[in-house]
């Protein structure tokens, strides 16, 4: 198989392939085609890019440099969970920020196992995974931390005028948002390999790996993803709780 | 010796609130008249700190709340809603939840958590679910909740407004119980008998100040101006 992907022509002939949901599309009057076509290119036109960025990147054996990807990504991962969670103040920064400490925590423990390296085959599509799926775990839990706190305001306010500090009042809620994120992993874990194959064993796989080493891997993925998510969540959960009390203990919702 | 003030505000300025200052001391009842919307639900939200005012003092024994941690203040100064809320599990539970917001549950025996219902009058129904009372019974556990903490002030925001004439009647028995036992009460009402009937002060809120504040005998009597008496007089009338 990689052979035949030493030039572009598998990748024109799979576009075909992107013509049956046109005809499906045409044919059950969904109205999607113009959609269809643009996301067709832009995820081309994406993933060429990006492509030819990581051979850059591959080529340059500088450490840091691919700490500096992952922290970008963060940033963009930021960007999604502010418009995700739009209830959250600050909830770029929050978000970037979760997202990276538990990036950085999972690939460094990782690193200080030596489970694995600091080549940037590892270090940058495994950091890519650990944003993607930290973003999805912030911007779920941030966004359930709000709606916990304005649907139990009314027992959040009694407990906060009974003397209870704000975090002992959003206790409750704190824990409730918190696996809100985590949720996700967790199924995703329950199913793994049942109902659909992993993308990085999927891969490993295509590229000739042997299966028992691709689920090795990919048993190392999801861990290191469970870890990352976890660690993202609390963190931006935490942070949150932070800017929906103020320091006299009010709190502070929309 | 004159007793000193548990809660003072001074000058107190905010939403739906201008230049008010209050007193309050140990063990007297304060009922706030006043039609809806005149800032008294926001006024005792101040009291407690629930929202902080714009401007203005809010004084707890002598000093500024600002010299205080909030939540300790809370605790001795509670603030219970116009619509009661309990928590999940057993009317037992939610003392010991009320209770543990800010103590350890062990520190108090079973026997003290009972006196707290006893006292409310739902002692026998300890064991019931409390999403199951009704308004009034829930009302009253909400006292039970904030008795369990020994609160030197209770701020309570229309209690019996959403209750029938007899709920209504328990509540006010608990509350001159309470206040028995020494607990001073700040009370919201636009109810002209349940104020008569708790009162040892009366204030009038209208349009968000403090028109008229003193003993209930003598607001009663002798109404500051005419604004006062058109109130008093038009809820004389619907209550005759």
């Amino acid at each position: 198989m990689l052979e035949v992907l030493n030039s572009f022509t598998p990748v024109f002939a799979a576009l075909s392939l992107v013509i049956i949901s046109g005809l499906i599309s045409r044919f059950l009057e969904l109205g999607i085609e113009k959609e269809l076509i643009v996301n067709t290119l832009r995820s081309f036109g994406q993933l060429i890019l990006i492509g030819y960025l990581l051979e850059y990147i591959f080529s340059i054996e500088f450490v840091p440099l691919f700490f500096l990807v992952i922290f970008i990504m963060s940033l963009i991962g930021g960007k999604t969970v502010k418009d995700r969670a739009p209830s959250i103040p600050a909830g770029f920064w929050l978000g970037s920020f979760s997202i990276l400490i538990g990036a950085y925590t999972s690939i460094g423990l990782m690193l200080a196992l030596g489970v694995i390296s600091t080549d940037p085959k590892y270090i940058i599509p495994l950091g890519g995974m650990l944003v993607g799926n930290a973003m999805n775990g912030c911007s779920l839990s941030m966004e359930r931390l709000y709606r916990e706190l304005k649907n139990n305001r009314e027992k959040i306010e009694l407990a906060l005028s009974l003397g209870a500090t704000s975090d002992k009042a959003s206790d409750f809620s704190v824990k409730e948002s918190v696996k809100a994120g985590m949720m996700p992993m967790l199924n995703f874990m329950k199913i793994v390999g049942l109902v659909q194959l992993p993308g990085a064993m999927t891969g490993m796989i295509l590229a000739g790996a042997s299966p028992i080493e691709a689920v090795k891997l990919q048993l190392i993925v999801v861990y290191m993803l469970l870890s990352g998510t976890s660690i993202s969540t609390t963190v931006a959960i935490l942070l949150s709780r932070r800017k929906m009390f103020n320091k006299y203990h009010q709190l502070v919702l929309d | 010796m004159t007793p000193k003030p548990i809660l003072e505000l001074k000058n107190i300025f905010g939403k739906a609130v201008r230049n008010l200052s209050l007193k309050v001391y140990p063990s007297e009842r304060i009922v706030l008249l006043g039609p809806s919307g005149s800032g008294k639900t926001t006024l005792l939200r101040y009291m407690n700190y629930l929202n902080a005012p714009d401007k203005g003092q809010i004084i707890f024994h002598g000093k500024s709340i600002d010299e205080y941690s909030i939540p300790s203040i809370r605790k001795k100064d509670i603030l219970l809603p116009q619509t009661p809320v309990v928590v999940d599990g057993s009317v037992l539970d939610n003392i010991k939840w009320a209770y543990s917001l800010n103590h350890k549950v062990e520190d108090r025996s079973e026997e003290d958590y009972l006196e707290c219902l006893r006292i409310v009058g739902i002692e026998h129904l300890c064991e019931s679910p409390a999403q199951r009372l009704s308004i009034g019974e829930k009302q009253r556990l909400n006292l039970a909740m904030g008795f369990s903490l020994r609160p030197e002030l209770m701020l309570l925001d229309e209690p019996t407004s959403a209750l029938d004439p007899s709920a209504s009647e328990e509540v006010r028995k608990v509350i001159n119980r309470l206040n028995g036992t020494g607990i001073s009460f700040v009370i919201v009402t636009h109810n002209f008998y349940e104020a008569i009937a708790l009162a040892d002060k009366i204030g009038i809120m209208i349009d968000g100040e403090l028109i008229q504040f003193g003993t209930r005998d003598d607001v009663l009597e002798n109404p500051i101006n005419k604004k006062v008496s058109n109130f008093i007089d038009s809820h004389r009338r619907e209550n005759a």
